[in-house]
């Protein structure tokens, strides 16, 4: 089975937002980021994975299984981890560690030390008295420690220091060495993901705008800055979306070749980053989207 | 399901001191079984809710390898465990202070003092649980509590006054007898609370972790 996750047209609606038609899969054995803007669906779609929300309609499989009929078996091979804490603050990790080791089948309490050691984190002292940084390392640890095949990661790095971001992608890499394990990382942090995803997944709107193999965006993707002369009914059509002004353009191009075939050295041609990637396809200030 | 009733009862840590440290105090002021069992029950499901909320208990638990048939039921057998816990204690107590098995002042009959406590904590809950899982966010979950917490005592001092008024103004009690008054209103509440366990399970798998 080359899928760890495979979403099959599902669909969920709120009063004021909606997610649409989601079909995607995610390989065995790499990071997945999924990326968007704030409120464009992500958390959503991290949730029906874990089903804490049940889509509308489509199907959602997990190793091949769906949580109708294998809910606690998906699970029990799943690791995750929030941006809002799930632990109990009035107990120590020792105690949380009492209470959620006995859950998983494949628990091994030597692995739980040694990344207690490694995260330096203290084991009798209260959760209410860990650093931000320490609660994720502490969940993290707990994820870890039950050998998941399946880790989902929903803004994980939402408001820890950069120092500690690093550390917790150093980590995310070392977990990757490994081989078996895959990793779904929800983000709007785009520089979280450049060093450690290998597929990107980027969710506009409620729908999967596109999902790609990160060196064939960062290969491919260009931002191309140039004087508005150079534009016309056929040049447009090598972009994804414009910004334009009186004098000149910027416009990100899904095609680094035929942006250079088309402008030569007449324009400004980068590889564009994730970020530029994302502020284009959103339509940031002025940006018209080219269909 | 035993790893979530354990866990509803550990992750009160020490909060079990003063609990029982409460249930002395009331004892000792000759209050009777039934109403200290009531307030006591109430108090430590209420905070076991409480707990959850806070730590975003349903979002973690939900997480880990259980259904949410699982989660609910474990939470009403919870409490079925902890009326015996608090039963016990109250019962050694009373022992204790008292010399005999029975309240102070109470009354009734210390065993009628007990299914007493079971129907108000099982009614109480079987309104309650829903109405939790239903409308409880970790703003409003205080709220609950406190309602729950006097709907028991108000509970039991309807159990109890209901059954003085039965006993000197009309003979239904002494027409259908004791055994038979306690155990319809124990059956009663029972099907109160397996009706309560169903409308929970509706309600809980219905329910959205955000």
């Amino acid at each position: 089975m080359d899928h760890v996750i495979e979403l099959k047209n599902v669909n969920k609606s709120y009063n004021h937002f909606s997610v649409s038609n989601v079909s995607v899969q995610i390989k065995k054995g790499f990071v997945t980021g999924i990326i968007g803007s704030n409120g464009a669906g992500k958390s959503t779609i991290m949730r029906m994975i874990l089903n804490l929300v049940k889509p509308d309609s489509g199907d959602v499989h997990i190793f091949g299984m769906d949580y109708a009929k294998h809910e606690k078996s998906i699970k029990d091979r799943i690791g995750f981890i929030y941006s809002e804490d799930v632990l109990y603050d009035e107990l120590t990790l020792q105690d949380q560690k009492k209470l959620i080791a006995p859950c998983y089948s494949q628990w091994d309490d030597t692995l739980f030390r040694q990344y207690c050691d490694t995260f330096e984190l203290p084991l009798k002292q209260k959760l209410k008295s860990f650093s931000k940084g320490m609660k994720v390392k502490a969940t993290l640890a707990i994820a870890l420690s039950h050998k998941a095949d399946l880790l989902i990661m929903d803004e994980p790095t939402a408001g820890l220091d950069p120092v500690f971001r690093r550390e917790f992608l150093d980590i995310m890499q070392d977990i990757m060495l490994d081989g078996n394990k895959s990793i779904v990382l929800s983000t709007h942090i785009m520089s979280d993901l450049s060093t450690i995803a290998d597929y990107i997944t980027y969710v506009q709107k409620g729908r999967i705008a596109f999902s790609k193999e990160i060196h064939e965006l960062q290969e491919n993707y260009a931002v191309v800055r140039g004087g508005i002369e150079l534009l016309d009914r056929d040049t447009e059509q090598c972009f994804l979306a414009i910004k334009k002004t009186r004098t000149g353009f910027e416009g990100l191009s899904a095609n680094l070749n035929e942006a250079e075939s088309l402008f030569g050295n007449e324009a400004v041609i980068e590889k564009a980053s994730l970020e530029d990637i994302m502020y284009y396809m959103q339509g940031g200030k002025n940006v018209a989207v080219v269909n | 399901m035993l790893l979530l009733i354990k866990k509803d009862l550990v992750i009160h840590k020490l909060s079990w001191l003063l609990y029982f440290a409460m249930l002395l105090f009331f004892m000792m002021f000759n209050k009777d079984v039934l109403f200290v069992v009531a307030i006591m029950s109430a108090i430590v499901i209420m905070n076991t809710f409480h707990f959850d909320e806070l730590a975003n208990g349903n979002k973690l638990w939900n997480s880990l390898p259980f259904t949410r048939k699982e989660i609910v039921s474990a939470r009403y057998n919870t409490l079925l465990v902890v009326l015996i816990i608090v039963t016990t204690v109250a019962m050694a107590a009373a022992r204790i202070i008292n010399g005999e098995w029975s309240s102070a002042f109470s009354s009734l009959a210390i065993w009628e003092e007990v299914i007493g406590s079971f129907i108000v904590m099982t009614v109480s809950a079987s309104i309650f649980f829903p109405l939790v899982y239903k409308f409880a966010q970790k703003k409003t979950i205080f709220t609950f509590v406190l309602l729950f917490i006097g709907t028991s005592i108000a509970g039991a001092y309807a159990v109890s006054y209901l059954y003085k008024y039965l006993i000197e103004s009309t003979s239904i009690i002494q027409s259908m007898g004791n055994g038979l008054y306690w155990a319809t209103l124990a059956f009663g509440s029972l099907v109160c609370y397996v009706l309560s366990w169903g409308l929970s399970l509706k309600i809980y798998k219905a329910k959205e972790f955000i």
